[in-house]
C-alpha cells in the first residue's frame, strides 16, 4: 500500500497530485531527455573515416549534454536537400538537416531553415571569427542577414593527376599553367595500342546528368574573375571568354584528341572510375574522393596529386569552386536550443578536431590546424588544400542554380563538338536555358 | 454478360476507392499545381494555362516529344516482336524451357538502375565490353554512347533487353488460355502449323496482344531510368525523353508547375495513343 | 529422339544459347564483379574472372543493414501482391462479366492511371500521405504501390476471365453456388496463368521501385532494398562491389519464386471442363 493511498481524504489527494505535477514541470529542463533527429548521408554505425568522426562527435556531445540524444537517420545523399524541404512543407522535418552546396539554392529560396545568427554565430568571439579558415563559407550561407546554415565540411572541385605518369613523361607539374600546357602535357601520357586508345590523356565529364563544373566552365570563370552570374543570376556565358573556354574544351576532343569522344556520356562518377582504373591520366572531382581513389587505385595511391587548375592566364590558376556539406536547423524544430548546441559543437573547433582526425577533412578553424597532433606530415595534404583554397576559392551565388548552368555549358560543348552550332550560338542557348529557370 | 450496375459495383468499389484516394486525388492536386507558378516546392501565383503554353512553345520540350515518340514506337515494335518470338519458342512446358524462361526473366527482375549501368558499361568504348572486343578482335566499333543515333539505338536495346520478358510472359499467359483440345481438333481436321497459328492462335491471342502493346507503350513513354542512367539524355538531347524532362524541370530546376504541366500533357498524349490502339484492334476484330 | 530430330534440336539449342547469352552477358559480368576486390573491378582492360575471389562485398552489404531492408521489401512487396490480387481479381470479374453504367468510364480510368508518369504524382502523394500520417510507413507504401499496379492486374484478370466459357459459371450457379463462391471456387483456380503473370509484374514493381520509396520513407527501420542499393552510389564514389552484390542478392527471391510458380503456369485448364 503506497503512502498516497493512506491519505484519508479524497479532497486532500487531488490537490496534492496537482501540486506534484506542477512541481515536476518546474524542475530544470535537463531532467527530461530531448531527442533530436538529424538527416545526413553519413552513418555513425559504419566504418569509413567520416562515419567514425560523426560517431565520435555525437558521443562527445551526448556525454557533455546528458539530456540530449541525437538520432541519426541516414538518407541517400542526393535526396537530402529535397527531402528536408519537402518534409518541412509537410510539417514533419527533422530537427537538423545536412544540405550540400549544389542544393543550397533550394534551401535558401525555400526559406525552411532557422536563422543560425542569433542561435550560434552571434555568440562567437571576435577571436573565433578571425580563426576561420574559410570566412567566405559563412557569408555564402547568409542571405538578407539570415544565416541559413553553417559549414560542416568544405570541399572543392579539383584536378587530380598522377605523379608517376608525369614523371614518366618528363613533365614538371609546376610548369603546367595554361590550357595549352595542359593539352601538351597530357598528350604525352596517352597510350595508343593497335589503333586503340588504352589511356586517354585527359578525363572529361560532359554528361548532362550528375555532373558539375567542367574544364570549360572553370576556364570561363577564371577569365571572368570567378564569376558565372551577374546581378539577379543573369548568366555571363555568351561572350568572348565563353567562346574561348568552350572551344578549348571542344578542342581537347576534336583537335588535341586527348579526351575521349565518349566524354558526352561520362558523369563525374564515370571519369573517376576510369581514373582509378588507369584509363585516363587526369580527372576532375570533388576533393573528398581523394581517400577513395588512394584506396582503390591499382597504380599506387601515393602517386595521387592535385594540380592547380590551368587557365588562360599564366600568372593565375583557375578557381577552386567551393562547395561542401552544411548543417541547417528546421524552422519547425521543437528543440531549437538543443539543436543549436549540437550544430555549434559539430561545426565548431571541437567538432573540427574530430572531422580532421579521424575524418580526414580540412579543419575550418586555424587554431585546430595549429594543434600539435596535426603538425605531422600526414596532414600536409590538408594544409596544401587549405592553401589552394585561400589562393583561389570561388563561391558561386548560392541562390543561382549553378549546377544546372554547368549542364547547359556541357550541352553547348556537345553541340560544338558535333558541329551543330558555332560556339557563340551554343552559349546563347545555354544562357537562355539558365534565364528560363530563374 | 449480366445487366446490373449494383452487382457490378459490388466487385469494383474497393479497387475504385483505392484508385480514387491514391491516384486520382494526387492527380487533381498535381493539375492544381500545374496551374500555378511553383518554385522550390512553394505554390506561387495562379497562371492558369501559362505553364502549358510556355512548355508547348519550348523547342527543348518539343524535341523531347519527338524523342519520346521515336523511342516508344521503336522500342514497342522490337520488344513486342522479340517477346512474341520468345513466347512461341518457349511455350511448351518442360525443364529446358522453364530454365530459359527464367534466364530471360533475370534482366526484367534486376533493378533497372543496375541493368542500365551494366549495359552502359557494355556499350562503353573506353571501359567496357566493346573496348575488350576492340582490343582482342582488332575491331573498331564506333563510340555508341557519343553518337546521337547510336545512343538512341542503345536506349532501344536497353528496352528490348529488359522488357521482352514482360511481353513473353503476357503472351504466354494468353497462349496458355487457348485450350489444347482446340488445337488438337484442328490438327485432326488437317490444318497445318501455319494455319493453326493464323486462324486459331492469333485471333484468340488478340486480347493478350492488346494488353501487352498498351502496357509496353505506356511503360516506354513514361520510363525514367533508362534515359537517365544509360545516356543522361544526350548526346545533345538526342535521347531526352519527356519523362526525363519532367524529372529535370521538377526536381533539378525546382519548377514543379511546368513539370506537372508536361506530365499532364504526356498523360493526355498517352491516353490518346492508347485509345487509337484500342480502336485499331476493335476494327480488326470486326473484319 | 531420332536421328531426324537432331538438326531441329541442334538449331533449338543454338537459338537457346544465343538468347541466354544476350540476356545474361551483362548480368554475368555483374555477378563475377561482385566477387572482385575494388582494385579488380576497375581495371584498364576489363577482366571477366576475379584475380582474387572475395566475399567481402556480400559481407559488407549485410553489415550495412541489407538484411533488414530485404525484410521490409518482403513485407511491402508481399502486401502489395496480396492487395492487388485480392482487389484485382474481384474487380476484374465485375468488369468481365457485367454490363453496367459507367463501364466505359472504368476502362478509361484504368488506362488513365497507367498513363500517368509517376514522377508527377510524387509531391502531391507525399503531401497527402503526410496529412494522413502514412508517410514513413510500410503500410502507406503498400497502398500507393497497389494503387499504381491495380489497373494492369484488373485488366489482365478481366481479359483472362473472358477466355473462360461462361457455361462453367452458369452450371455452378444452377448448382446453388453464389456468385462469390463461383468466383473463388471455379473461376480463380482456372485463371492461374493470369494470376501468376500479375503476381510477377506487381512483385517486380514493388520489389524494385526506388522513386516512390525514397520519397515516402526516411527511417532506416522501414527502408526497402532499392534504397539500400541506391545508397551504394555514395557521395564519395560509386561502390561497385557492394552495389552489384546487393543487386545479385535482390534477384534471388524473385527468380526462386518464379521457378516455383511455373508449375502452375500451364495451359489448357479449361480443357476437360466443357463437353461438346
Amino acid at each position: 500500500m503506497s503512502i498516497y493511498s493512506r491519505i484519508p481524504s479524497r479532497l486532500v489527494r487531488a490537490p496534492l497530485a496537482a501540486l506534484f505535477m506542477a512541481g515536476c514541470t518546474l524542475l530544470p529542463h535537463g531532467a527530461s531527455a530531448q531527442e533530436l533527429t538529424m538527416w545526413t548521408f553519413l552513418n555513425p554505425t559504419a566504418d569509413s573515416p567520416r562515419d567514425v568522426a560523426l560517431k565520435q562527435i555525437i558521443e562527445k556531445f551526448e556525454a557533455r549534454n546528458p539530456g540530449v540524444k541525437i538520432k541519426v537517420e541516414n538518407q541517400v545523399w542526393f535526396t537530402l536537400a529535397e527531402k528536408f524541404v519537402m518534409a518541412h512543407r509537410a510539417r514533419s522535418a527533422p530537427d537538423i538537416g545536412w544540405v550540400n552546396g549544389e542544393n543550397m539554392g533550394l534551401l535558401i529560396n525555400s526559406n525552411v531553415a532557422e536563422d543560425l545568427g542569433p542561435l550560434i554565430t552571434s555568440k562567437w568571439t571576435p577571436a573565433m571569427r578571425r580563426d576561420q579558415v574559410l570566412p567566405q563559407a559563412n557569408e555564402w550561407l547568409k542571405k538578407d542577414g539570415k544565416q541559413h546554415a553553417l559549414p560542416i565540411m568544405a570541399l572543392s572541385i579539383v584536378l587530380f593527376y598522377r605523379r608517376d605518369l608525369f614523371r614518366e613523361a618528363g613533365v614538371d607539374p609546376a610548369r603546367v599553367k595554361t590550357w595549352d600546357d595542359y593539352a601538351a602535357a597530357v598528350a604525352k601520357m596517352q597510350v595508343v595500342r593497335n589503333g586503340q586508345v588504352e589511356r586517354w590523356g585527359s578525363g572529361l565529364h560532359l554528361s548532362t546528368d550528375k555532373t558539375t563544373m567542367s574544364f570549360g566552365a572553370n576556364a570561363l570563370m577564371a577569365a571572368q574573375n570567378g564569376k558565372l552570374f551577374g546581378a539577379d543570376c543573369a548568366p555571363l556565358l555568351a561572350n568572348a571568354n565563353g567562346v574561348k573556354a568552350i572551344e578549348m574544351q571542344a578542342d581537347l576532343i576534336r583537335k588535341y584528341k586527348v579526351a575521349s569522344p565518349e566524354s558526352f556520356a561520362y558523369t563525374l562518377d564515370d571519369v573517376i572510375d576510369q581514373f582509378i582504373a588507369g584509363k585516363v591520366a587526369t580527372a576532375s572531382s570533388g576533393n573528398g574522393r581523394f581517400g577513395n581513389v588512394v584506396q582503390k587505385a591499382a597504380w599506387g595511391g601515393k602517386e595521387l596529386g592535385i594540380l592547380p587548375w590551368p587557365s588562360f592566364d599564366r600568372t593565375k590558376p583557375g578557381p577552386q569552386l567551393m562547395s561542401g556539406w552544411f548543417a541547417a536547423i528546421s524552422k519547425d524544430s521543437k528543440h531549437k536550443e538543443a539543436a543549436a548546441r549540437f550544430v555549434a559543437f559539430m561545426t565548431g573547433p571541437e567538432g573540427m578536431e574530430l572531422w580532421t582526425e579521424p575524418g580526414g577533412q580540412v579543419p575550418l578553424f586555424q587554431s585546430v590546424f595549429d594543434k600539435p597532433q596535426f603538425k605531422d606530415a600526414r596532414y600536409d595534404y590538408l594544409r596544401d588544400l587549405a592553401k589552394l583554397w585561400a589562393q583561389s576559392e570561388v563561391w558561386l551565388p548560392a541562390e543561382c542554380n549553378a549546377s544546372r548552368t554547368f549542364v547547359d555549358l556541357n550541352t553547348a560543348t556537345q553541340r560544338v563538338v558535333l558541329g551543330k552550332e558555332p560556339p557563340l550560338k551554343a552559349l546563347q542557348e545555354a544562357e537562355a536555358a539558365t534565364k528560363a529557370r530563374q | 454478360m449480366i445487366e446490373g450496375s449494383r452487382s457490378a459495383y459490388k466487385y469494383l468499389w474497393p479497387a475504385l476507392a483505392l484508385e480514387a484516394s491514391f491516384v486520382f486525388a494526387p492527380l487533381v492536386l498535381s493539375i492544381y499545381y500545374s496551374l500555378h507558378k511553383v518554385r522550390y516546392f512553394e505554390l506561387g501565383a495562379v497562371v492558369w494555362l501559362g505553364n502549358y503554353l510556355d512548355v508547348l512553345s519550348h523547342p527543348v520540350f518539343l524535341n523531347s516529344l519527338l524523342v519520346t515518340l521515336a523511342f516508344s514506337l521503336t522500342a514497342l515494335f522490337f520488344t513486342f516482336v522479340t517477346g512474341f518470338g520468345l513466347a512461341l519458342f518457349l511455350n511448351r512446358d518442360g525443364p529446358g524451357n522453364v530454365l530459359l524462361r527464367t534466364v530471360v526473366l533475370i534482366p526484367y527482375v534486376i533493378a533497372m538502375l543496375v541493368g542500365s549501368m551494366l549495359l552502359k558499361w557494355l556499350f562503353s568504348a573506353d571501359a567496357g565490353l566493346i573496348a575488350m572486343a576492340n582490343a582482342y578482335f582488332r575491331l573498331s566499333i564506333p563510340t555508341i554512347l557519343a553518337d546521337p543515333t547510336y545512343a538512341m539505338a542503345a536506349l532501344v536495346a536497353n528496352a528490348i533487353w529488359r522488357d521482352s520478358a514482360f511481353a513473353m510472359i503476357m503472351l504466354m499467359a494468353g497462349l496458355k488460355s487457348i485450350s489444347p483440345s482446340l488445337i488438337a481438333a484442328a490438327r485432326i481436321d488437317g490444318a497445318n502449323q501455319w494455319m493453326i497459328f493464323r486462324r486459331i492462335i492469333l485471333p484468340l491471342l488478340k486480347p493478350a496482344m492488346l494488353i501487352t502493346m498498351v502496357r509496353l507503350l505506356l511503360h516506354f513513354a513514361n520510363v525514367l531510368t533508362f534515359p537517365l542512367i544509360l545516356t543522361g539524355g544526350g548526346p545533345n538531347n538526342a535521347t531526352d525523353t519527356v519523362a526525363l524532362r519532367i524529372f529535370r524541370v521538377g526536381f533539378e530546376d525546382y519548377d514543379l508547375g511546368r513539370a506537372n504541366a508536361m506530365a499532364i500533357l504526356l498523360c493526355i498524349f498517352n491516353v490518346c495513343a492508347v485509345m487509337l490502339l484500342l480502336a485499331a484492334f476493335r476494327k480488326r476484330k470486326a473484319t | 529422339m531420332t536421328f531426324k530430330d537432331l538438326p531441329g534440336n541442334l538449331i533449338r539449342l543454338l537459338i537457346s544459347m544465343l538468347i541466354a547469352a544476350v540476356a545474361l552477358m551483362p548480368i554475368v559480368w555483374g555477378l563475377l564483379s561482385s566477387f572482385k576486390t575494388p582494385q579488380d573491378i576497375l581495371r584498364t582492360v576489363p577482366q571477366w574472372l576475379p584475380n582474387t575471389f572475395t566475399w567481402q562485398n556480400y559481407a559488407s552489404i549485410f553489415k550495412a543493414g541489407t538484411g533488414g531492408y530485404i525484410f521490409n521489401s518482403v513485407l511491402v512487396s508481399g502486401g502489395t501482391v496480396a492487395v492487388c490480387l485480392a482487389l484485382g481479381s474481384i474487380a476484374g470479374y465485375g468488369l468481365a462479366r457485367f454490363e453496367f453504367a459507367g463501364k466505359r468510364a472504368v476502362t478509361v480510368a484504368i488506362i488513365a492511371v497507367m498513363s500517368i508518369p509517376v514522377a508527377s504524382l510524387l509531391i502531391p502523394t507525399y503531401t497527402m500521405m503526410a496529412e494522413a500520417g502514412l508517410v514513413n510507413t510500410r503500410t502507406g507504401l503498400i497502398l500507393v504501390y497497389s494503387a499504381y499496379q491495380l489497373p494492369i492486374v484488373i485488366w489482365i484478370m478481366a481479359t483472362y476471365y473472358q477466355t473462360l466459357p461462361e457455361e462453367l459459371e452458369w452450371s455452378a450457379l444452377i448448382d446453388g453456388y453464389t456468385r462469390t463462391q463461383t468466383l473463388t471456387k471455379i473461376v480463380l483456380p482456372l485463371a492461374k496463368p493470369a494470376l501468376i503473370a500479375a503476381t510477377l509484374f506487381v512483385l517486380t514493381f514493388a520489389w524494385n521501385d526506388f522513386v516512390v520509396a525514397v520519397t515516402l520513407l526516411s527511417s532506416d527501420t522501414v527502408r526497402t532494398l532499392p534504397i539500400g542499393i541506391y545508397n551504394f552510389l555514395g557521395f564519395y564514389g560509386r561502390e561497385w562491389g557492394p552495389l552489384l552484390a546487393a543487386s545479385m542478392v535482390s534477384i534471388v527471391p524473385l527468380v526462386a519464386l518464379f521457378v516455383v510458380l511455373q508449375r502452375f503456369f500451364v495451359a489448357g485448364m479449361t480443357g476437360g471442363g466443357v463437353k461438346g
